[in-house]
């Protein structure tokens, strides 16, 4: 079988590129040091070969490969080495041949290309030419200053890429020591990918928010995210006029990256910091032996120091386009969550309704209530102030959730009503229970309920038919939750019980406590309830076991709002607020003296917990004070 | 089997299922065909060539690595096996070494086991303790050092 040289030509280049996502290896006499390639997608690459740069070419295929890399007819490079027939030695020359193309591609100056002048990207400014002028003249000064006694300054001397995956491999108090330790690490620990990583590690931050932040490049490529640096005054500086914002609007840029360099601070450090160290001898040494190079290290580090002024950077590492500052997200976030720890928050007390409030659920627009006063009310979550008013119910709202498009609401007159958002009236009442209604959950399809009458029944959520009861507590049955294929109910019996959404059928028991139960969560897997006992347990739905409990309240525990993760906050007719971490058990934070009465319902979101009471206050606890949560709640 | 030839002339027979660890060596047995001619790597010494037929030796076995999107899966750098623990303990000249050759011959799995290793170094160390690790100079100047300081600050509250 012999071997198509284009066709092996196009594996090497995905080899080297698209595969290995490492910079190039070079040859010594290519790298003048004058041109500078930033951080090109190999997209860029590949466009700048085809468009403009000649390509020296070490082997005997000339015409393919003019074909595929100088469609506009730029001159190629010829070589001198000997041509050879046998497909062995083609072969070792396609070995080499990568190293020359990608060096080549990336704007270095062409040594031996006296038919075209080779050509420089023209994006690069003058001062990173500077930049990079100077900084290999300190290379070659480095380079007398010899240690060889093998330890190695790997972040400088490795290709940026390579020295990432070490980077993304650390935790953050060891990126935070990264930049401490020279000019060249420091960069590594400023990269936005680093921190992006670092945010999305950490999976109770994935808000919806943060991962349309995450993703926003991803799915629409013009869309530009702006953030604001106001948390910190050495920012204020760095920040470019807002015209300068608003005009590069389409060009989503790395920030960090352009901040640093736009606040001097950046700008400051030689960008060839890394070629001072001591080392480069060894790590001269080294890379001879790759390259048959002396200069290999300068065109690692031109890779890695130049910042694309463009943010073209599409590393396999560094994830896509970014245009949220994650360094900056993670710090806000980092501190909201240092905020839930001590408590700092702000506290705003709404009233309004006329009595009891007995169940709450919000959004970042709106605050939902029901109360003892019959209404439900929906209030601006930033004017507090009560926007509607619902009526409908002929007795006391105990229950609601709602999304989009619907709100379910359950009472003491016994009926679930489904309200129509738009109006504002019932488009639905569902009335086959015989006591008051105590929760309610729906999905896409079904609307489910629990009743004081002891049974959960399941409507379809279109027309309000009664599709099933299900029958099994022997108490009221205060509190239901639904989960894909699932319902989970706990009752006055002191039980939770699982069951099939479709079947109706009881799969699952689960006994422990040893009051009867006021509320339940459920995300799929784990189950947390409270009781008339005080305790919050933790249950694992599968195995039924009992993973965790939860000391800390001196009354009854109400209600309890928990969503995956580890965080979960109740709230008790002791009438304190209780922030948990279900892991470890412990009680992370008790907010207190601010209800004088029963805690009845809380719920919480990324950056607020929301909790009414028996004192017909509804309590909004802000934890984002000072910080901008805008992207990450 | 396979014939690997060092940038310095030494021949390496191997089976075929160690050689294509190396993306590289795959995409090439797969381009030329199977073939009794030595396959030359200019950019690997023998030394750190037997290093990597070492590793790939130990892994031939391995499962195919999982086509993960690395964005969403968390990195740990702290489940190293400890076969490979050891086989990582070698100068950090080699260990240079063999990243740069795991990046040029598409090892993906060895690539990774390189930079994991470098990143444990680094970890709960003092940026010093780092600086003399790796022998770095400390190039910031006071008031460098200064901003970095209150950066890491404002950073801080961990």
């Amino acid at each position: 079988m012999s071997l198509s040289p284009k066709l092996f030509l196009k594996k090497m280049w995905k080899v080297s590129w698209t595969r290995s996502g490492s910079p190039p290896e070079s040859n010594a006499e290519d790298s003048s040091g004058e041109g500078l390639p930033s951080q090109h997608s190999a997209a860029s690459y590949s466009h700048e070969l085809t468009d403009s740069i000649p390509v020296p070419i070490a082997n005997n295929h000339l015409s393919e490969r003019q074909f595929m890399w100088n469609g506009n007819g730029a001159s190629a490079y010829i070589p001198t080495s000997p041509l050879s027939t046998s497909q062995i030695s083609g072969l070792r020359s396609y070995m080499q041949a990568p190293p020359a193309l990608v060096h080549s591609s990336s704007g270095l100056s062409m040594p031996h290309s006296s038919l075209s002048p080779p050509a420089l990207p023209m994006r690069n400014s003058m001062k990173r030419k500077d930049s990079f002028v100077s900084s290999t003249g300190r290379a070659a000064d480095a380079l007398s200053t010899a240690s060889a006694d093998g330890r190695l300054d790997f972040l400088s001397c490795l290709p940026y890429e390579i020295a990432m995956v070490i980077v993304i491999y650390s935790d953050y108090p060891a990126i935070q020591t990264i930049a401490e330790v020279s000019k060249s690490w420091r960069r590594f620990a400023r990269d936005n990918a680093v921190w992006r990583r670092l945010f999305l590690q950490q999976t109770e931050w994935r808000t919806p928010r943060a991962l349309a932040a995450a993703g926003c490049y991803y799915h629409n490529g013009s869309k530009a995210k702006r953030l604001q640096y106001n948390g910190a005054s050495n920012r204020n500086d760095v920040l470019a006029p807002s015209s300068a914002l608003t005009s590069g609007a389409n060009t989503p840029r790395v920030g960090d990256e352009d901040s640093y360099a736009a606040g001097g601070y950046g700008s400051d450090i030689p960008l060839g910091g890394a070629t001072t160290n001591a080392n480069s001898a060894t790590m001269q040494r080294i890379l001879a032996a790759y390259t048959g190079s002396s200069l290999r290290p300068a065109i690692a580090l031109q890779h890695r120091v130049a910042p694309s002024p463009t943010p073209s950077l599409v590393s396999k590492f560094g994830g896509r386009l970014v245009g949220a500052d994650w360094r900056y997200l993670f710090n806000q976030r980092l501190k909201l969550d240092k905020n839930w720890k001590t408590g700092v928050a702000d506290i705003h007390t709404v009233a309004g309704h006329a009595d009891s409030v007995y169940c709450v659920q919000y959004d970042h627009e709106k605050i939902v209530t029901g109360s003892r006063d019959r209404t439900v009310k929906i209030w601006d979550i930033k004017a507090l102030q009560c926007t509607r008013t619902l009526t409908g119910h002929d007795a006391s709202v105990l229950c609601l959730k709602y999304d989009d498009t619907t709100l379910v609401t359950g009472s003491s007159d016994s009926t679930v009503i489904v309200w129509d958002w738009q109006t504002g009236d019932p488009s639905l009442r569902l009335t086959s229970h015989a006591a008051g209604v105590l929760d309610v959950a729906f999905d896409s399809e079904h609307v489910v309920s629990c009743s004081k009458d002891c049974t959960i029944k399941v409507w379809r959520r279109s027309d309000g038919k009664l599709l099933r009861t299900l029958f099994g507590h022997r108490g009221p049955v205060n509190a239901v939750q639904l989960c894909g294929s699932r319902i989970v109910s706990a009752s006055g019996d002191s039980l939770i019980k699982m069951w099939d959404l479709n079947t109706g059928e009881l799969i699952r028991t689960f006994a422990g406590h040893t009051r009867g139960l006021a509320c339940v969560q459920f995300d799929g897997k784990i189950i947390v309830s409270g009781s008339s006992d005080q305790l919050i347990k933790v249950w694992d739905a599968e195995s039924g076991q009992c993973t965790q409990t939860l000391r800390g309240h001196k009354d009854l525990v109400r209600t309890l709002h928990f969503s995956g993760g580890r965080r979960a906050v109740s709230g008790s007719y002791d009438q304190t607020i209780k922030v948990w971490d279900i892991v470890s058990g412990e009680c992370t934070l008790d907010l207190k003296d601010v209800h004088t009465s029963w805690v009845f319902d809380v719920q919480f979101s990324t950056s607020r917990i929301v909790s009414t009471s028996q004192d017909q206050k509804i309590v909004i606890w802000d934890f984002s004070k000072g910080l901008d949560v805008s992207d990450i709640d | 089997m396979v014939v690997l030839q060092s940038s310095d002339g030494k021949a390496f027979t191997v089976e075929r299922g160690v050689a294509i660890q190396s993306v590289l060596i795959k995409n090439l047995l797969e381009d030329i065909g199977e073939s009794d001619e030595p396959i030359p790597l200019p950019n690997v010494t023998a030394k750190v060539l037997e290093k990597v037929i070492e590793y790939c030796e130990y892994h031939v076995d391995d499962p195919a690595p999982i086509q993960d999107d690395l964005d969403e899966i968390p990195k740990r750098s702290d489940d190293i096996e400890p076969r490979d623990e050891n086989f990582m303990k070698v100068d950090q000249e080699l260990l240079f070494e063999i990243l740069l050759a795991a990046n040029y011959m598409d090892i993906k799995p060895l690539l990774e086991l390189g930079c994991k290793t470098v990143a444990n170094m680094i970890r709960n160390k003092t940026a010093q303790e780092i600086r003399t690790m790796f022998n770095i100079v400390d190039d910031f100047s006071p008031e460098e050092r200064e901003q970095i300081k209150k950066e890491n600050e404002w950073a801080e509250d961990h």
